[in-house]
């Protein structure tokens, strides 16, 4: 729940301050900043192929956490980009050892085929054009390389009109319409697991910590009123889901 | 929330101590929350008052049922 830039406006509870950067939500998901912690990528990377010294990027690194497991534990070339440099910063200090790049995921700074892997959690509906970014992650990886990528997605489609101004969740996109944009770039999909129970338990973890969800959305509010945050959340009823996905030969 | 004047407000029934905030491990619809809430110091007691009960809790509930 990091990089890139959501659709912007004062409004906007991603935008001003941004939540991921807070330590409001950081009190809630601990510092992997989404659903779940590592737990899904752990799922995922059960189900992928990378050997050992593979170069593996991942795309809205936030604090390292991904990219240093990834290191740590299976011994991977594990890189980490971000947009945030506070994120960034965190990071640096608390992995040295860490390859850190600035950058957006909409225009990745890596040469044609260049990465064994992508890991991608948390972002793609923060970001500008998730459809083109999703192909710059296909030219990125080499033949056979793969994608994990979990995000919110909308279980109930409304129109967009009927969500506050500047409404950050308008990034969350429908099931049909995220296969449909990784069809496009010219994936294959070997996976899509819903994993909403993640994004219920932080939700409620959020209402322990806040007293209500409209407490909590009320603290990024320009207004200071969290009612049309919630009441565009309820309208979506956003799921989390886990995509592997593989640029085939 | 409950502040902690409120909590010092509360005394434990078996021990006599006024309840301190404390951090509770709570197990709750399959889902486990660290949450503060007032507790006995000496026998770990905890006070869960009627707000938490029937408005932090009943959102919780309909969260973690989908509803």
């Amino acid at each position: 729940m990091k990089t890139s830039n959501p659709s912007g406006g004062a409004a906007c509870p991603l935008a001003a301050p941004r939540l991921y950067e807070t330590r409001t939500l950081r009190r809630a998901t601990g510092d992997t900043l989404r659903p779940g912690g590592l737990s899904l990528l752990q799922t995922a990377l059960q189900q992928t192929a990378w050997p050992v010294g593979a170069r593996v990027l991942d795309i809205g690194c936030g604090m390292g956490v991904t990219a240093s497991y990834l290191r740590q534990a299976h011994g991977l070339q594990a890189m980490g980009l971000d947009l945030s440099t506070q994120l960034l910063g965190e990071a640096a200090l608390a992995h040295p050892e860490l390859p850190l790049i600035r950058g957006r995921a909409e225009a990745l700074p890596i040469a044609d085929g260049a990465l064994a892997g992508l890991t991608c959690e948390c972002v793609l509906s923060l970001v500008r054009e998730p459809a083109t970014t999703l192909k710059e992650f296909y030219r990125v990886l080499a033949t056979g390389g793969q994608l994990i990528f979990s995000d919110i997605y909308r279980r109930r489609e409304i129109k967009d009109k009927e969500l506050p101004d500047n409404c950050c969740l308008a990034g969350a996109n429908s099931r049909e319409l995220l296969l449909d944009w990784l069809h496009q770039a010219g994936f294959s999909v070997h996976l899509w697991q819903d994993h909403s129970r993640l994004l219920a338990e932080l939700a409620a973890r959020l209402v322990w910590q806040h007293g209500s969800m409209v407490d909590f959305w009320s603290q990024f509010s320009a207004d200071g009123d969290g009612r049309p945050m919630q009441q565009a959340v309820r309208a979506l009823r956003p799921g989390y889901c886990l995509v592997i996905a593989k640029k085939e030969g | 929330m409950i502040s902690l004047e409120e909590a010092q407000q509360w005394t434990c029934d078996a021990c006599g101590k006024p309840m301190v905030m404390r951090e509770v491990v709570f197990l709750y619809l399959n889902g486990t929350f660290h949450v503060d809430l007032p507790a006995c110091p000496e026998c770990g007691l905890v006070f869960i008052n009627e707000e938490l009960a029937m408005g932090k809790m009943a959102e919780v509930e309909g969260i973690l049922e989908d509803k």
